[in-house]
């Protein structure tokens, strides 16, 4: 049972389709005259199939929050940040403490990190490629602000505004639409006299119910992004301005909204 | 590399490992936290990766080594637990038949030497090169062969010998 085949390799690379046509035609001539040799091939070509087929559903599960978390270098949950955010910090302190007490929290947990994951991915990819564009970054400039606003109610809600941040110093230039895989994400791009740009990336069609929280997610090509969810609806700020000014611009926004 | 790039190519190893750690520690928890360990490795060993190409050799070395040291740390593998978990399937069912054919493989790659599960997972379902598999595991690439050949015949015999066993227990 333990022992091996003569040439065992090259019936090996026959299993594994990895060999070169000159050998596996040689080891087809043996095949057709060695009996042990092709139920063996047989028997480890099934295996194969039959391995893949029990453990590749593994990976279609969920993926658990712990692991995006450690994937994305954050050893332990950052501390929600106390600045302006208390409401939020309690009920997401009071989300902690229900969900410990329940096995079902973790399945929302884990579903909610992929999700956050790929919306921040999302914002981060926009940023690059059409805020950074020197022309063309928007497709409904501001000056069309009446059609950008009926698009953004159609997608976000009829009480979709563009925020202003003439306070900060920074003027919209616009917004764009872009696919998601579940509907319509807005982005609308912001710049600032000296040029410098910053983007705010929208969604209200998340599958995230009761996450509330504001932080910083992994920079992407020295783009900073700052991002909260709310319910189904995200908020992604992108923008090489440092993580102090990109605060101020996600308070400025979030006053607007809420008010 | 930027943390933000090392990072994604992180994010999108996570499927496979998870299949990997699933198949080599088969009990779900048990194998998440390995690929956790796994990846929390990866950053404080980030300045070692040499190129993008790498990673995902270079992560299933972390893996493979973290899930042999913890062997050795236990001397006693906890007990495994069957990785279907959910609820019941009628007896007799196409269901049920495939849960215990599922059964049978996973007690048969647990009868194996590790190092033969080992050779048999990287190159039948992680569909790693010979060359690659054997970097992983750190042996020359003749002794992957030997192992991946034996691994193979073994759980071949192990599976027919077991062959109707499924049969009897639907009754």
């Amino acid at each position: 049972m333990n022992g091996e085949l003569p040439d065992f390799e090259a019936l090996e690379r026959f299993v594994d389709a990895r060999q070169d046509s000159r050998e596996r035609a040689e080891v087809v001539r043996r095949l057709a005259s060695d009996p042990t040799a092709r139920a063996y091939v047989a028997a480890a070509r099934a295996l194969n199939a039959r391995l893949r087929e029990h453990f590749d559903p593994v990976r279609e599960e969920a993926i658990p929050a712990s692991l995006t978390e450690a994937a994305l270098g954050h050893r332990t949950r950052r501390p929600v940040p106390s600045w302006r955010w208390t409401t939020m910090a309690a009920s997401l302190l009071l989300a902690t403490a229900l969900g410990v007490a329940g096995g079902w929290w973790w399945h929302g947990v884990a579903k909610a990190a992929s999700e956050r994951g790929a919306f921040i991915r999302a914002a981060l990819q926009a940023h690059q490629i059409y805020a950074r564009a020197p022309e063309h970054a928007v497709e409904f400039p501001a000056d069309h602000a009446a059609e950008l606003k009926r698009w953004m109610a159609r997608n976000l809600g009829s009480s979709a505004t563009t925020p202003r941040l003439g306070a900060l110093g920074f003027r919209l230039l616009g917004g764009r639409f872009l696919p998601t895989p579940d509907g319509t994400a807005t982005q609308l791009i912001y710049e600032d006299r000296s040029g410098k740009r910053l983007a705010l990336y929208l969604r209200a069609d998340l599958a995230n119910r009761d996450e509330l929280q504001f932080q910083f997610g992994a920079p992407s090509r020295r783009i900073d992004v700052l991002y909260w969810l709310d319910g189904p609806r995200g908020y992604a700020l992108t923008g090489a301005l440092g993580r102090p000014r990109l605060r101020r611009v996600a308070e400025l926004i979030y006053a607007q909204l809420e008010s | 590399m930027p943390d933000s790039q090392f990072a994604t190519l992180l994010v999108d190893q996570i499927p496979a490992l998870r299949r990997y750690a699933r198949a080599l520690v088969r009990e779900r928890q048990g194998a998440d936290d390995l690929v956790q360990d796994c990846l929390e490795r990866a950053w404080s060993r980030a300045h070692l990766l040499r190129s993008p190409e790498t990673i995902r050799i270079w992560l299933y070395t972390i893996l493979h080594n973290l899930f042999i040291s913890g062997i050795r740390s236990q001397r006693r593998a906890p007990p495994l637990l069957p990785l279907q978990e959910s609820g019941h399937v009628d007896p007799g069912s196409p269901a049920h038949h495939h849960a215990l054919l599922g059964e049978e493989l996973e007690r048969g790659l647990d009868a194996l030497a590790t190092e033969q599960r080992a050779a048999l997972l990287l190159v039948g379902v992680e569909d790693l090169s010979y060359r690659e598999a054997a970097e992983v595991l750190g042996i020359p690439e003749g002794t992957l062969m030997s192992r991946l050949h034996r691994g193979r015949r073994r759980l071949r015999a192990l599976l027919d010998g077991a062959t109707g066993t499924p049969l009897k227990r639907v009754k």
